[in-house]
């Protein structure tokens, strides 16, 4: 009787072993499965590189990226999965604005883990000849896409030279407005744009304008990798594992720019290379939070407030969850998001 | 019994002749083919096919992806107009399918192969999918080109909720929109600085100037 008790005792403890690595082999499965929705620029080549060699499987995921040029379809179709709905991505790669915009609009259900790349020559003003010097810009007329990442560049070179936007007349006009930019006309004097456009209106009006500045030393526009925080919480260590393997494509991308460029050629069907040339020498590469990045996001977060864009005081360390990368790449968390 | 043979061949292709077959394929041309709008993302490669049929041409991405192209049959209008002109004789005569009226006859004798012509030869066009690597459909299209937009962000229109959200809104705002949000600020700021009119004069100012308001 006793006997027969104790195979009944064992045969249960083994069904329920046999259960439970099913449900963990099941649940290892669907950790694995990851879909990244990224915009195709090459700031954020190290997730390029991640793919084609091979270093998310070393990681043990298997990712797919959907590629969105818009940042903003990027982030509607993205919203689909807030209520926990996969599916919908589960990790975004996107521009700064939209990321700050999307985490307070989201009751900031949204996570942003670290930075992938910044650009700061990507940002430029282009003026006609006769500006040369900061105080040349008061009165005249300056075209931006207000509200975009031009727009803060030109909010954050105004103030590091003691002027504001009302010392200037603002115009709302397209990035690409600056191509097709009618000197004779004079209803622009300046504008605040973003490559490739700045390099190819410097192309086509030879002398008669050029490049007043850079967003250098003023702010970098950001690529950030941000996910929800119901995805980190219900798949621990996911997020390690992507940052880690976005390490390795970012140390890959960092020498082997002939694969960067060949990845843009056959992914994007791209002709003309000098743009992704342009863009893989100004990208900064970082997978990290740095110092300048809290610098940067305390400049965005107070400009923002004084366009009206963030209802509160913004905090960027309340904005970026440094956990996954404390636990995946501690060395790339600076002091003081810890 | 050559003879016997042959007879009941004959019958057999005029009965098939004269069964409105070609009207029938003439309005399948003018449906058009399976739309390619119909399919979702996520589907798999087998489904779509089954669907659209086999592809016309293949190009594997970098990233593990591949971009497949099929051809797929549109509407053709003229189809329709034939296919009425194929159907008129049985409906003049009376007759139903499969009876071998004599103008359903000679029509099918027209119609038939130029049908199939016409089915063969309708107009076309090509749509090109992207399935990602696990063989899934990822998006109705070929990847996106290079670059990434400046996207601007916008601002409410009209009035201000405590819960407002700035990311699906466009333009600028109203300048009620900028007093109140100002309104707000200064309480945000309490009595530190400026008094609180100059205060509000200057936030006021710079929210106008940012959204090009003068």
């Amino acid at each position: 009787m006793g006997k027969a008790k104790g195979i009944w005792r064992i045969r249960t403890f083994a069904l329920i072993a046999t259960l439970a690595w099913a449900a963990a082999a099941e649940a290892g499965h669907e950790d694995a499965k990851v879909l990244i929705l990224a915009q195709p620029t090459a700031r954020g080549d190290a997730l390029w590189m991640a793919l084609t060699q091979g270093f998310f499987k070393e990681e043990k995921l298997d990712v797919t990226v959907k590629w969105v040029a818009s940042g903003k379809e990027l982030l509607r179709a993205f919203e689909d999965g807030k209520d926990g709905r996969r599916g919908a991505g589960d990790f975004v790669l996107v521009s700064e604005l939209l990321t700050v915009s999307f985490w307070q609009t989201t009751d900031k259900a949204f996570a942003c883990l670290g930075v992938v790349g910044r650009d700061a020559d990507a940002y430029v003003a282009v003026s006609r000849a006769e500006i040369n010097t900061s105080q040349d810009l008061a009165g005249k007329t300056v075209g931006t896409r207000l509200g975009s990442t031009s727009a803060w560049f030109l909010g954050e070179y105004l103030r590091a030279h003691q002027m504001k936007e009302r010392d200037v007349r603002l115009r709302d006009v397209p990035s690409d407005a600056v191509t097709t930019w009618d000197l004779d006309r004079g209803d622009v004097d300046v504008f605040f744009t973003v490559e490739p456009y700045a390099a190819q209106a410097l192309r086509t009006h030879g002398g008669r304008i050029h490049r007043l500045g850079t967003a250098k030393g003023y702010m970098h526009g950001y690529m950030l990798l941000g996910s929800w925080k119901w995805y980190l919480r219900d798949h621990p260590g996911v997020a390690e594992r992507v940052l880690r393997a976005l390490e390795k494509g970012r140390l890959h991308a960092l020498q082997q720019k002939a694969e960067v460029l060949q990845f843009a050629r056959g992914m994007f069907n791209v002709e003309d290379i000098r743009p992704v040339d342009a863009d893989y020498h100004s990208t900064e590469r970082l997978v990290g939070l740095d110092r300048v990045t809290l610098d940067d996001f305390q400049k965005l977060g107070r400009w923002m407030k004084e366009a009206g864009l963030l209802t509160e005081t913004f905090d960027p360390k309340v904005f970026f969850d440094p956990q996954p990368l404390r636990a995946g790449l501690p060395d790339h968390v600076s002091p003081e998001f810890k | 019994m050559r003879s016997e043979w042959l007879a009941g061949a004959s019958l057999t292709a005029l009965s098939l002749l004269g069964s409105g077959c070609g009207a029938v394929i003439l309005q399948d041309a003018a449906k058009g083919g399976e739309t390619p709008w119909s399919l979702s993302e996520g589907m798999t490669r087998d489904q779509v096919e089954a669907k659209l049929g086999g592809p016309v041409g293949k190009r594997t991405l970098p990233d593990g992806g591949v971009v497949t192209v099929y051809e797929y049959r549109l509407p053709d209008p003229s189809a329709e107009k034939l296919a009425k002109d194929a159907l008129a004789p049985w409906f003049k005569v009376g007759g139903a399918y499969g009876v071998a009226a004599p103008a359903g006859i000679f029509t099918e004798f027209y119609f038939f192969p130029y049908a199939i012509y016409k089915a063969a030869t309708g107009p076309r066009a090509k749509v090109a999918f992207t399935y990602g690597p696990d063989g899934r459909l990822l998006y109705l299209r070929a990847p996106p080109a290079y670059g990434a937009p400046d996207d601007a962000v916008g601002m409410p229109t009209t009035g201000i909720r405590e819960d407002y959200g700035v990311f699906d809104a466009v333009g600028a705002p109203s300048i009620g929109v900028i007093r109140g949000i100002c309104r707000r600020e200064d309480q945000d700021r309490g009595s530190a600085g400026l008094t609180a009119g100059e205060k509000h004069v200057d936030c006021v100012s710079t929210g106008l100037a940012i959204w090009g308001l003068e």
